[in-house]
C-alpha cells in the first residue's frame, strides 16, 4: 500500500470529521452552559431538500441603539447583539455593538437595517428554523394557527446563549414543548373531552 | 530481479481490473503500465513519462467497462441520496448523541472504504468513481444533519461552501471525475446563492473552479481520455461560462460583448493547446463551445442593438467603479492569456481557424471604437462580412478535404448570415432574393460535386 496516499486519506478524513465535530462540540457546550432566553415567534412550515422539514421561526427584532456605530458599514456585516429579558419574561435585543461585550449575554448577528442618521440598527438573529420529523412539521403549523385563532400568545422559542454562540433548544406552543403539544389529542376530540371531565 | 518485478507488475495490472479489459486487446494499456513503472523506479524523469504517456492515450473503455462505471456511480448516487433522505426524515425520537453518530456514520464509512481500497491497491475506475461520489454525498449529509440536529440558522450558502471545500480533496484522492463534476455543481450553486448580497465573496468561484484544473491538465498531459474525464471537461466548460455570466458580464453595460467573445476564443485556444490529440469530439467541449459560441456571438454582433447599447454605456453604469474596474481587468487578463496561446498556436492554424482563434481582437477593437466614437452601421456590416468569410473558408477547406459535413457546415453558416440579413429592411428585395438563390444553388452544387467525387473514389 502506498504510504503517502494512506497518510493523505487519513489527513483528509481527520479534517472532514473535525469540521462537524467542532460544530457539535460548540453547540453541546452552549446547550449545557449557556444562558436561557425565550423569544416570541411566528412559525411556518417549509422544506429543505438536504435537511428535511423544519418550522421557520420569525423573531421580531426592533431597531435598537448602535453604541459605536460607523458610517459606511455593510448591511450584512456581523455585529454583536446584546440581549436582555424584559418585564414580560421575553428576551429582546437591547443594543448592538462592534466590539465583543465582556459582561453581557450577546449573540453574533448580521445587520438587517441601518439608520446612519439616528445611529440605530436592526439585526437578524441566527434563529430561523426548528427541524421536526417530516409528518410533524405541517401538523405543528396547523397547531400554531389553531392556537393563534384561540387568542393565546401562541409560539415561543427557547434558546441558549454562550460566548456569542446561540443554539435553539426548544419551540413552545402555548408554553408546552412542541413535540409534547403535538401528542396531545385535538381540543374537539372525545379524548380531550374525557380529559377535561 | 527485473523479471520478478515485471511479473509483479503484470499481476498488479490484472488485479486492479483497470487494465484487464485492455491488457490483451490494447497495447497502449500495456505500454502505459510499463512507462508508469519506469517512472516510479526512477528510470525516466516525470516530464519524459508525461510525453510518452501522451503518445499512448487511454481512450474510452469498452462498453462493458463504461457500463460498470455507470452502475457503480448510479449505485453510489442512489445510496448517498437515499441516506440523505433517510437522515432528513429527522429521527427526533432518538437521543441527540445517537443522531449525531448516525449523521457521521456514512462519512466515516466512505473514508474507511477509501482507505480499504488504497490498502488493496484498487484503482479500477468503477471503484474510484463510486466511492468518490458516495464520499462527496456523505460529506453533505454529515454537515446537513449536524445543522438539523442543532437547528442551526440555515444559510444555504455557508452550508454549500462547507460542503464543497471539504469535498475538493476527494476529487484528487479518489481521482474521481464524477466527484469533481458534483463539486463544480456545488460551487456554481454556492456562487448563485451569494452573488446578490456579496459580490466580492462570490468571486471566490474562480479559485474554486481553478482548483480542479490541475487534475484535468495532468490527465490531458498524460493522454487519459475516459468518459468520466469527458464529462468533467464539459462540466468545467459550463462552469466557466456560468461563472463569467454571474460574476463579470453584468458589471457594465455592453461588457458582455468583448467578454464572451474573448471567452469563446480562449476556449478554442485552450483546446488547441491541450486537447488537440483527443480521440473524439466528445472529449473537446471547449472546441465545441469555442467554435459554436464564437459563431453565435459573431452572428449576434451583425445586429445593430449590441453596438447601440455599448455606445450609450456611459449613461447607464450598473455598479460601483471598483466592480467595473475588476470586470475590465478580468477581460484584459483573459485577452492576455488568449494572446499568449494564439502566438504559441500560430504555426498550427489554417484558414478558417483564425476567425474563432483571433476573432476576440476584432470584437475588442470594435467594442473600444464604438465605446469611444459611437455606433456606426459599418460595424455590424463588418461582422456580417466576417461570418460570411468564415463560412466560405470552411467550405473551401472541406472541399479540399472532401468532407461532406464540413461543406454543409460552411454553407449553413453562409445561410445563417444571409437569413439574418433577410429580415433587414434596408437591403433591396432583389439583392436579398438573388443572394438566397445563389446560396441555395451553392448548397446543391457543392453536395453534388462532392458526392460524385466520393462515389468515384469508392
Amino acid at each position: 500500500m502506498n504510504r503517502k496516499s494512506t497518510a493523505l486519506i487519513v489527513l483528509i478524513a481527520v479534517v472532514q470529521l473535525a469540521v462537524p465535530a467542532v460544530m457539535i462540540r460548540a453547540r453541546e457546550r452552549t446547550l449545557r452552559e449557556g444562558q436561557s432566553f425565550r423569544f416570541a415567534c411566528e412559525p411556518v412550515d417549509p422544506y429543505d431538500a438536504f435537511r428535511g422539514r423544519y418550522i421557520r421561526i420569525a423573531v421580531d427584532t426592533q431597531r435598537v441603539p448602535w453604541t459605536d456605530h460607523e458610517p459606511n458599514t455593510r448591511r450584512s456585516r456581523a455585529m454583536y447583539a446584546i440581549l436582555e429579558t424584559g418585564g414580560d419574561g421575553y428576551a429582546r435585543v437591547a443594543s448592538v455593538t462592534n466590539r465583543r461585550p465582556s459582561d453581557a449575554a450577546f449573540v453574533r448577528a448580521k445587520i438587517w437595517a441601518l439608520d446612519p442618521a439616528s445611529g440605530e440598527a436592526q439585526v437578524r438573529l441566527p434563529i430561523d428554523r426548528f427541524y421536526l420529523p417530516d409528518h410533524e412539521a405541517p401538523e405543528a403549523e396547523r397547531a400554531y394557527m389553531r392556537s393563534l385563532s384561540g387568542g393565546s400568545r401562541a409560539a415561543d422559542v427557547v434558546v441558549r446563549v454562550r460566548n456569542g454562540d446561540l443554539v435553539v433548544e426548544d419551540l413552545l406552543i402555548e408554553g408546552t414543548p412542541i413535540r409534547v403539544f403535538l401528542r396531545r389529542p385535538p381540543p374537539d376530540s372525545p379524548e380531550a373531552f374525557e380529559g377535561a371531565r | 530481479m527485473c523479471g520478478v518485478a515485471r511479473n509483479k507488475r503484470w499481476t498488479h495490472w490484472h488485479a486492479t481490473g483497470f487494465y484487464n479489459v485492455h491488457t490483451m486487446k490494447n497495447r497502449n494499456a500495456w505500454i502505459r503500465g510499463e512507462i508508469e513503472a519506469w517512472q516510479r523506479e526512477g528510470l525516466i524523469p516525470s516530464a519524459l513519462a508525461d510525453c510518452l504517456l501522451a503518445r499512448y492515450p487511454v481512450t474510452a473503455p469498452g462498453s462493458r467497462s463504461a457500463l460498470q462505471i455507470g452502475f457503480a456511480v448510479l449505485g453510489a448516487l442512489l445510496i448517498g441520496g437515499g441516506i440523505i433522505l433517510l437522515l432528513a426524515h429527522n429521527w427526533a425520537d432518538l437521543s441527540r448523541p445517537m443522531r449525531t453518530a448516525i449523521a457521521l456514520a456514512p462519512l466515516l464509512m466512505a473514508q474507511i472504504l477509501a482507505l480499504f481500497g488504497a490498502a488493496r491497491g484498487w484503482i479500477a475506475a468503477g471503484w474510484r468513481e463510486g466511492v468518490g461520489v458516495f464520499w462527496t454525498l456523505s460529506i453533505g449529509a454529515a454537515v446537513a444533519l449536524v445543522s438539523q440536529i442543532y437547528h442551526l440558522s440555515g444559510s444555504y450558502d455557508s452550508f454549500m461552501l462547507t460542503w464543497v471545500l471539504l469535498a475538493l480533496p476527494v476529487v484528487y484522492v479518489m481521482r474521481s471525475a464524477i466527484a469533481a463534476t458534483l463539486y463544480l455543481a456545488g460551487v456554481l450553486s454556492w456562487c448563485a446563492s451569494v452573488i446578490e448580497e456579496e459580490w466580492p465573496i462570490a468571486l471566490g468561484v474562480w479559485p474554486m473552479i481553478a482548483a480542479v484544473v490541475p487534475f484535468l491538465l495532468r490527465a490531458s498531459r498524460r493522454g487519459v481520455f475516459t468518459p468520466g474525464l469527458a464529462l468533467m471537461r464539459w462540466a468545467v466548460t459550463v462552469a466557466v461560462i456560468a461563472a463569467v455570466s454571474m460574476t463579470l458580464a453584468g458589471e457594465m453595460t455592453g461588457l458582455w460583448v468583448p467578454l464572451f467573445g474573448t471567452l469563446f476564443s480562449l476556449f478554442w485556444l485552450v483546446d488547441e493547446r491541450f486537447l488537440r490529440h483527443a480521440p473524439s469530439w466528445r472529449h473537446r467541449p471547449m472546441r465545441i463551445a469555442g467554435t459554436a459560441g464564437f459563431v453565435l456571438w459573431a452572428l449576434i454582433l451583425t445586429f445593430e442593438w449590441p453596438w447601440r447599447e455599448i455606445a450609450h454605456a456611459e449613461s447607464v453604469w450598473m455598479n460601483s467603479e471598483a466592480r467595473v474596474v475588476a470586470a475590465g481587468a478580468a477581460l484584459l487578463a483573459m485577452m492576455g492569456v488568449a494572446m499568449v496561446l494564439l502566438i504559441g498556436a500560430r504555426t498550427r492554424l489554417s484558414g478558417p481557424d483564425w476567425i474563432p482563434a483571433a476573432g476576440f481582437l476584432a470584437i475588442f477593437a470594435a467594442y473600444a471604437g464604438v465605446a469611444q466614437v459611437g455606433a456606426d452601421s459599418l460595424v455590424p456590416l463588418s461582422f456580417s462580412a466576417l461570418v460570411f468569410a468564415q463560412g466560405l473558408l470552411v467550405v473551401m477547406r472541406a472541399m479540399r478535404r472532401e468532407s461532406m459535413s464540413g461543406v454543409n457546415a460552411g454553407l449553413a453558416l453562409l445561410a445563417a448570415v444571409l437569413g439574418l440579413r433577410f429580415f433587414d429592411s434596408d437591403l433591396p428585395l432583389v439583392a436579398r432574393g438573388l443572394a438566397f438563390v445563389a446560396i441555395g444553388s451553392a448548397f446543391l452544387a457543392a453536395n453534388a460535386v462532392l458526392s460524385r467525387r466520393l462515389r468515384r473514389r469508392a
